[in-house]
């Protein structure tokens, strides 16, 4: 638990941008980059020459450097090599995905092998470092959201991902949960919303239930991890090359440096026609036309053609809304409110959508952008101040249960159930004479044991000899307070009984975990290394080259006398050793030096200006 | 077209010089490529400049771009006669430029092309046969003052600091189904370091963030290309050259080049 000195920042993993916030003097505020600006892309590459890239300086070379640039790596954490979600990333990235040693997924940037976590890492210590330069000292303390459809593997996978970029995660909250506390932050609130949640890669829908003891509940969530803004770029990109190829027959995608121009206009334009309704595409000389001339690409695109050009993508977001709603047994006027997250909610077609599918007018009360970030650092505040009103539940994200006779899943502990718990259900032998059974402990909501997630298995053997239905087992399930699920199966008869305890896995070994964390460590110092030794070398160059102006004035003053010519002499050897240090990319050598030519640059200015 | 008698040598290269004379002609070219020379001592800083002033020619040798470019700023006196007075610095049009800009145009682009100026006291050799030779960039040198051999021509272009046409000869038996040449791998690799260096020094420290120095309605009336056009595309004010050349995806002396060029073009400036 996080003191009340500490400070606890909260971070919006998203599977194309990131966020991070915190809570200063009772105000949530998101914390902008370098750049300025408040989101980060989720993306990490490295260059040919081996360096790391990330966040926009990435996204800008996403196209040109497609095999080692990873994108949208939220969608294969904490899963498994086999999972449909990871067979379709593989047949769709343009990276590579490998199996990893534990059935886990791998990444392959120049012939390097990372794990997912170890990628969205990267992208965490990014927003860590982003939050300690903007405070000024160290941050370790986080709360990371993540979708409300995440199971344990992919939440401990999260888990682990902070933990490798340093970061302690007090707590994994739900993206929608977050965006409700963000909504619900300084109100009484008792309600019951919708969070329409379209962001560049993915889109979810969720109802939530805010109670007023501070419970958030996911009465339903559903989406589509395959859908977002991206698919609007790609529509104006279709849109664009097609224009092209008409005006020139010349198809643009076979160029890779048109491709990367023509995705960040598209994106731009996408942006720009939120607000107006025109807006021009100008690529100059964005393909040579083969006869040594190059060509220019000049194109207005209206609000009109993109709301056609991505109307049936729209139209999915408002089936899956239906369906989640049918799945649910809830009305739409059982919704009083409608929070509208991720960066496409801009488009005034998709807020038309949102009103007209739920008959009512979207809230304007949180920042698309912004408000699950802002949401998980309220969290944070609360957790870190316990005189805080706010009492915020652990719930397990998924129902848990085990598998019965016929392939179904039978529910002992219910989703959204808050812990620690413990459920216990009776169940009987399927068959005469079973001497044994086989518990399958599983996590899910579906019906069908194969759709949900195997958390574990065990068996229990021993078992009178009796016709079915006879023998009696009871199972017990167990959630504790760190959220460790234990599962007994207990012959009531006998009292034998056997047991297993069940811990998320994300794939990854606490060694290799370990290991990625002195990894990370290693290129955080060596980053924060550079940019001291870069500043340094910039204030030493700013120095080397002053007294170089000042150097044949000074030359010219003195030269007559010894002390002068032994002064202008120990100037030059300072000068050589600023040189040599920065050449040696020797910081403290650097540090020292210009300390020496500040003193220099102090007395060349005094005799230049006494002379004068 | 200029008659160029007089070039600069490579850069800080005095020794480098004497340890790679070319052997003499009819002479067994050496089986390995000298090391990499050290240019350690002259790129710090940024002042690694090539020689300003003027050097007396020793020797003719070859040249490449950034060494072309150092000795039109040693002769500069040569040609900016031709340019009026009051010049203007703006960049250069693709259409209807002034004469006095072609000049200076005329020599950008010579520099381009990899000026190659044989030694003179260089005994011609036989023609090429064209079927043994790759077509490539036009060299500025006739072909026939090379052997025919492309390794050993490569050798000797190196040896010689025409570092541009050794990575052409190099990069063509690469190309030419000779990937996996490690001679040509090792010292295409070492004249990209090279020129890398070179193109590095020039432009100054990388840490230096250039802008469009041009109205963006102007832009398309500029003689780049579509290569150059993808890098300009970079330049925002807010990317540094460093940034450019990790982002732009392509190799660093092509992006460094290009780079230089808009630099020299006056199409981008630092602030």
């Amino acid at each position: 638990m996080a003191t009340s000195s500490e400070r606890v920042i909260g971070i919006d993993l998203g599977t194309t941008n990131s966020c991070v916030a915190i809570v200063e003097n009772g105000v949530p505020t998101v914390i902008p980059n370098r750049g300025g600006y408040k989101t980060t892309p989720s993306m990490i590459a490295v260059t040919e020459a081996g360096k790391r890239l990330v966040g926009h300086i990435a996204k800008r070379q996403a196209i040109t450097n497609a095999e080692n640039t990873v994108y949208a790596a939220k969608r294969l954490i904490g899963r498994k090599w086999s999972s449909p979600q990871v067979r379709n990333a593989v047949a769709t990235s343009s990276y590579r995905i490998v199996e990893g040693p534990h059935q886990d997924v791998r990444i392959v940037l120049r012939e390097k092998e990372y794990s997912v976590a170890e990628i969205s890492a990267m992208v965490l210590q990014e927003m860590k470092v982003i939050a300690e330069d903007y405070l000024g000292e160290p941050v370790t303390k986080a709360v990371i959201t993540v979708p409300a459809y995440f199971n344990d593997n992919q939440r401990k996978a999260t888990k682990d991902a902070g933990e490798i970029a340093g970061l302690d995660v007090i707590r994994i909250i739900n993206e929608p949960t977050a965006a409700a506390l963000s909504y619900g932050y300084g109100r009484n609130i008792e309600k019951i919303v919708a969070v329409y949640d379209f962001g560049g890669g993915t889109f979810d829908i969720s109802i939530l239930e805010i109670g007023g003891n501070g419970v958030f509940k996911v009465i339903a969530t559903a989406g589509d991890t395959f859908l977002g803004g991206e698919d609007v770029d790609a529509r104006i990109i279709d849109w664009l090359v097609q224009g092209f190829r008409e005006e020139h027959n010349i198809d643009l995608r076979q160029d890779r440096m048109a491709l990367q121009r023509l995705k960040d206009a598209a994106e731009k334009a996408k942006c720009e026609l939120s607000s107006v309704r025109e807006t021009e595409v100008n690529l100059p000389f964005i393909i040579s036309s083969g006869r040594n001339e190059a060509l220019h690409l000049q194109r207005s695109i209206d609000r009109q053609t993109l709301e056609e050009l991505s109307a049936d993508l729209i139209e999915r977001t408002v089936d899956i809304c239906r369906q989640t709603l049918e799945d649910a047994r809830l009305d739409k006027d059982e919704i009083e409110e409608v929070l509208l997250v991720g960066g496409m909610t801009r488009t005034p077609k998709i807020q038309m959508a949102v009103q007209g599918f739920f008959e009512r007018e979207p809230s304007k009360g949180v920042h698309p952008d912004e408000c699950v970030a802002l949401g998980a650092a309220v969290q944070g505040m609360a957790l870190l101040d316990q005189s805080q009103q706010m009492i915020l539940l652990d719930v397990t994200p998924h129902a848990l249960g085990i598998m019965t006779q016929g392939g179904y899943f039978e529910e002992l502990i219910p989703q959204n159930t808050t812990v620690p718990t413990h459920r216990q259900k009776i169940f009987t032998t399927s068959r005469d004479n079973q001497t044994a059974v086989k518990i399958l402990v599983m996590q899910g909501e579906s019906e069908r044991a194969d759709e949900n997630e195997l958390l574990g298995e065990f068996i229990l053997t021993g078992l009178r000899r009796a016709p079915k239905g006879q023998v009696e087992i009871e199972v017990t399930f167990e959630i504790n307070a760190d959220g460790i699920v234990s599962v007994r199966a207990k012959d009531l008869e006998t009292a034998k009984e056997q047991s297993i305890d069940v811990t998320a896995s994300s794939g990854l070994t606490r060694d290799e975990v370990q290991k990625m964390v002195s990894s990370a460590k290693d290129q955080l110092v060596e980053r924060r290394s550079t940019e001291e030794f870069e500043a340094a070398k910039q204030e030493a160059e700013r120095l080397v080259g002053e007294i170089e102006r000042l150097f044949p004035q000074v030359e010219q003053i003195v030269a007559s006398s010894d002390f002068g010519r032994d002064a202008i002499e120990k100037a030059r050897a300072i000068l050589e050793k600023a040189r040599n240090a920065v050449k040696r990319h020797d910081l403290v050598a650097v540090k020292e030096q210009v300390e020496g030519l500040s003193r220099t640059h102090r007395m060349f200015r005094g005799v230049v200006a006494k002379k004068n | 077209m200029h008659e160029r008698s007089t070039v600069v040598p490579p850069p800080d290269l005095d020794g480098f010089d004497e340890e790679t004379q070319p052997a003499p002609r009819g002479q067994e070219a050496p089986a390995q490529l000298l090391p990499l020379p050290s240019f350690d001592d002259d790129f710090d800083l940024g002042e690694a400049d090539v020689p300003t002033a003027p050097t007396p020619p020793e020797r003719a040798t070859i040249t490449n771009e950034v060494e072309m470019e150092a000795a039109r700023q040693a002769s500069e006196g040569d040609w900016d006669v031709s340019l009026p007075a009051e010049w203007d610095p703006r960049p250069r049009p693709a259409t209807a430029p002034p004469s006095s800009l072609e000049t200076r145009g005329n020599l950008l682009s010579l520099a381009n092309d990899r000026i190659l100026t044989p030694p003179p006291a260089m005994p011609a050799p036989p023609a090429l046969p064209t079927s043994t030779r790759v077509p490539r960039a036009p060299a500025s040198a006739p072909a026939a003052a090379w052997s025919a051999d492309p390794v050993v021509e490569m050798r000797e272009r190196f040896s010689l600091g025409d570092y541009t046409g050794a990575l052409n000869v190099a990069e063509e038996i690469l190309g030419g189904g000779g990937a996996s040449h490690a001679e040509a791998s090792a010292c295409a690799e070492s004249c990209r370091a090279v020129l890398v260096k070179m193109y590095t020094a020039r432009m100054g420290p990388l840490d230096r963030i250039p802008v469009v120095t041009v109205a963006p309605a102007q832009l398309r009336w500029l003689s780049i290309d579509h290569r150059a056009g993808f890098v300009l595309s970079h330049v925002d004010g807010s990317l540094s050259l460093e940034m450019i050349l990790d982002v732009s995806g392509m190799a660093p002396l092509d992006c460094l080049r290009i780079l230089y060029e808009l630099v020299q073009q006056r199409i981008i400036a630092f602030h």
